[in-house]
């Protein structure tokens, strides 16, 4: 039987975690292919909309990349991305979904091996998971 | 010690003492406008009504046993563009000045120009089940009290706070002997309007905390008990696709919900306009596609965005015309978001809305 490949959304900040990708491809560190990465100005302007739109329509995974505290661009934007992102995680809990397939991580833009790393480690995680009953579920 | 007036139109007859202070405030002239119901002419509802004279008092009804809106919203709706120069007094249950108290932290409403007039809450009756018209207020007002929680709107029977939170005048139902109803002074503003009605001041009567602590824990077991089987029932996606099966997408809940403040919806935008490509895309990335779609995508964004602010209110499961039960889903859902924070929505003006602020040193297990 083929591996199951999970198919993992990432929003990325412009100021951090996407150069930090850039800097893992331009430095040739090998990571999986898993995520689909989406450029966003901040983690600040990640709206739990478009987390739980990538949840209910076949992501198995979503990962949101911030700069670390202190460090946002725009001053707060990363500390109101964490009470938006823990707040839906208690959403999630209470309601019997899988919190632990939306992931936030702090990744500065010199970081490129960190990105790497988490891109592995988030990739490992959710194969471990399977395949997410959410994105499978037709009555929702 | 508190202080507070004593409405008393004789045993029993708290509704019509409750008008007759709204008669006074406007006969003093100490408020432009009271904001209270009015029972309408077939007497199955009581819609809220700006009552400017005390001739429009007729048919008053401050403690009706049906709420057809959250009059939150409404003094959002007088107060948000700019507040009128004559203060309004209007009679609000605890939710509905939780409401207002939130809608007044995101800035949709102003509580300068408004005295909020409080009262115990015994509960409400289903809008839409209650049949028969109403001929003696004070007669339901009493039935109501001594039912408990029996018979009452579903939100109501898990009410967390059946007494009022922020209000400038608290009318104690609860508890309130045969000597009248105390009105009691909860604010410096309070206090000034009822001396400006002229009403002697006594000590608050004994006895009022015990009834109030005993309602609302006789709720709160109710709330345990409700939400721990709604969120059984919805639980996980399986769980979630049933109870929301019902959904037609109206958006009816997100309407009537007095928190929910934005001018426009998101979900009202173009954004969902899409090929019919990509409706046969996503049928094919699972076996079927439920239509009309995204509507736990609805749900879950409002969860989000407004189960912080959640007051319990319980209009959106009056509204929704598939009889799904919302408010207790999303009010338990609030009780946990609110717990993560320790946020009280709509208690006062001191605590600020989560989202609104954040503290570096929190949350420390996000992130890294």
């Amino acid at each position: 039987m083929e591996e199951f490949e999970p198919r993992i959304v990432g929003f990325l900040c412009n100021w951090c975690t996407a150069a930090a990708a850039d800097l893992a491809g331009t430095t040739r560190l090998k990571y999986p292919p898993n995520i689909r990465p989406i450029r966003t100005m901040c983690s600040g302007s990640v709206d739990p909309f478009y987390v739980l739109l990538a949840l209910l329509r076949g992501a198995d995974g979503v990962l949101i990349g911030g700069c670390h505290p202190g460090d946002c661009h725009y001053v707060s934007g990363n500390y109101k991305a964490r009470r938006r992102i823990a707040v839906l995680h208690e959403v999630l809990r209470t309601l019997g979904l899988d919190e632990d397939r939306v992931w936030l991580r702090w990744i500065s833009a010199s970081e490129g091996r960190k990105f790497a790393e988490t891109a592995g480690e988030i990739t490992a995680k959710m194969k471990e998971k399977g395949p997410s009953p959410l994105a499978r579920e037709w009555g929702i | 010690m508190t202080r507070c007036g004593i409405l008393d139109a004789g045993k029993g007859r708290a509704a019509a003492a409750a008008a007759a202070l709204a008669a006074l405030i406007l006969e003093k002239k100490a408020a432009g406008a009271v904001l209270v119901q009015k029972v309408s002419a077939d007497g199955l509802n009581a819609p809220h009504a700006l009552v400017s004279d005390p001739s429009g008092l007729a048919g008053a009804s401050p403690f009706h046993p049906l709420m057809p809106v959250n009059a939150g919203g409404l003094v959002s709706e007088i107060t948000g563009v700019k507040p009128p120069n004559a203060p309004i007094a209007a009679f609000l249950r605890p939710c509905e000045s939780r409401a207002l108290v939130e809608l007044a932290k995101l800035k949709q409403a102003s509580l300068e120009s408004v005295i909020i007039i409080g009262f115990d809450c015994p509960g409400t009756r289903d809008l839409r089940e209650f049949k028969g018209a109403i001929k003696d207020p004070d007669a339901e007002l009493a039935e109501r009290m001594s039912a408990g929680t029996s018979g009452l709107r579903a939100a109501c029977a898990v009410c967390p706070y059946p007494v009022p939170q922020h209000a400038d005048l608290k009318i104690r139902l609860f508890g309130a002997g045969s000597g009248g109803v105390p009105v009691e002074a909860a604010t410096e503003k309070g206090a000034k309007f009822l001396e400006s009605l002229g009403m002697p001041s006594v000590a608050l009567p004994a006895g009022l905390e015990e009834a109030a602590a005993r309602a609302t824990a006789s709720r709160n077991e109710e709330r345990k008990k409700r939400f721990a089987a709604v969120l059984a029932a919805a639980k996980g996606p399986s769980g979630l696709a049933a109870y929301f099966s019902k959904c037609i997408r109206c958006q009816n809940c997100r309407r009537v919900c007095p928190v929910c403040y934005c001018r426009e919806c998101f979900f009202d935008s173009p954004t969902f306009d899409t090929e019919g490509d990509k409706f046969l895309n996503r049928a094919k990335s699972r076996s079927a596609l439920r239509l009309p779609a995204d509507t736990l995508l609805f749900h879950l964004t409002r969860m989000n965005h407004m189960a912080a602010s959640c007051v319990n209110c319980g209009m959106c499961t009056q509204a929704c015309p598939s009889g799904i039960d919302v408010g207790s889903l999303f009010s338990a859902v609030g009780d946990s978001v609110q717990a993560l924070f320790g946020y009280k929505p709509g208690l006062s003006m001191d605590h600020e809305i989560p989202f609104k602020t954040f503290r570096e040193d929190e949350l420390e297990a996000f992130g890294n």
